[in-house]
């Protein structure tokens, strides 16, 4: 199978695209999640009488952070469509 | 965008079912209404009791007429990323055409909400903060707040969809990476996709109560006063 040089470097890019940026971005949000989940806990531990307020707090938060990864999950699928199969 | 190989039609159906066994549930537990209630009666004041003290706390003591659309919301949607687990179901909010809506409903409502605590004048005030910032940066920030309020309905109907769909999509790739190789099939019984599932069911509650505690939150937001205290609900985007 014989590729252009400009075929070759967008599939190798839409490859990397496709093969990395989620993971960078689940690595990015587990960090973060990790540290929110973590002051909540900490929250929680000093005021166990606010707890039912910070675990909705920490909720939210973890939503947010959580839909940054979804994003790139859609983009993920997105671009997981533009590569060719093997008979291409 | 990669879509379901289904009509969205089948998806209207789902979410026609979902809004018909919301309406039986309120019709049934509110026919015969008592001062000691029964079971169905009990447990329709407890999901009420539960979105009353979280619109309260929210969005402070006016926000006890938010208690039916931030519920409704939260039932629906929970109805409809439950019956993606159901076999023959699909989850009417495993699709965009689902979930923009309901992100839309709720952002004009919100506007609807902003401008009558605040009159037109105040609108528009409120987003450039006219008065709270130094006027010259009033109108770099209407830019700002516009394009952010902007995309609340984008973020909240994006959120919903991606992980009603991502967890049909994992689900979909552990089947066909093993049980498909394995058994030529993908009808057999073999519960590959049983921890997706199981995180489907959790994920389909965190997810319709995100949706209707951040409805709260953006109702927050438009109406609040200046007087009045708003420590969990501030710089929530």
């Amino acid at each position: 199978m014989q590729f252009e040089l400009g075929t070759g470097l967008y599939l190798l890019g839409l490859a990397l695209a496709v093969g990395l940026g989620l993971p960078i971005a689940v690595i990015g949000a587990a960090l973060g999640q990790g540290r929110a989940a973590a002051g909540a806990m900490e929250g929680m531990a000093r005021q166990p009488e606010m707890a039912g307020r910070i675990q909705t707090g920490m909720i939210i938060a973890l939503a947010f952070i959580e839909s940054l990864v979804l994003f790139s999950f859609v983009i993920f699928f997105l671009l997981q469509g533009r590569l060719p199969t093997i008979g291409q | 965008m990669e879509e379901h190989h289904v009509s969205p039609w089948v998806f209207a159906f789902f979410a026609g079912i979902a809004a018909v066994v919301l309406v039986i549930f309120a019709l049934l537990s509110t026919r015969n209404l008592q001062k000691r209630p029964g079971r169905l009666q009990n447990f329709a004041e407890a999901i009420y009791e539960f979105f009353d003290n979280l619109a309260v706390s929210v969005v402070g003591e006016h926000g006890r007429k938010y208690v039916p659309l931030a519920g409704t919301l939260f039932l629906f949607i929970l109805i409809s990323n439950l019956m993606g687990l159901i076999p023959p179901g699909l989850a009417p909010t495993a699709t965009l055409n689902t979930t923009i809506p309901l992100a839309v409903i709720v952002i004009l409502y919100v506007q609807y909400e902003s401008i009558r605590a605040r009159g037109i004048v105040g609108y528009f005030k409120h987003f450039a903060r006219w008065g709270e910032v130094p006027a010259p940066i009033s109108p770099l920030l209407f830019v700002i707040e516009v394009v952010s309020e902007l995309a609340k309905p984008v973020s909240l109907s994006v959120r919903l969809y991606a992980n009603m769909f991502g967890k049909e999509q994992v689900a979909l790739a552990l089947i066909t990476a093993l049980a498909v190789p394995i058994f030529k099939s993908a009808y057999v019984p073999l519960p590959i996709q049983f921890p997706v599932l199981m995180l489907g069911l959790l994920v389909g509650f965190v997810q319709a109560f995100v949706f209707s505690i951040l409805t709260l939150i953006y109702l927050a937001l438009a109406t609040e006063h200046h007087d009045e205290h708003h420590g969990e609900s501030a710089h929530a985007h």
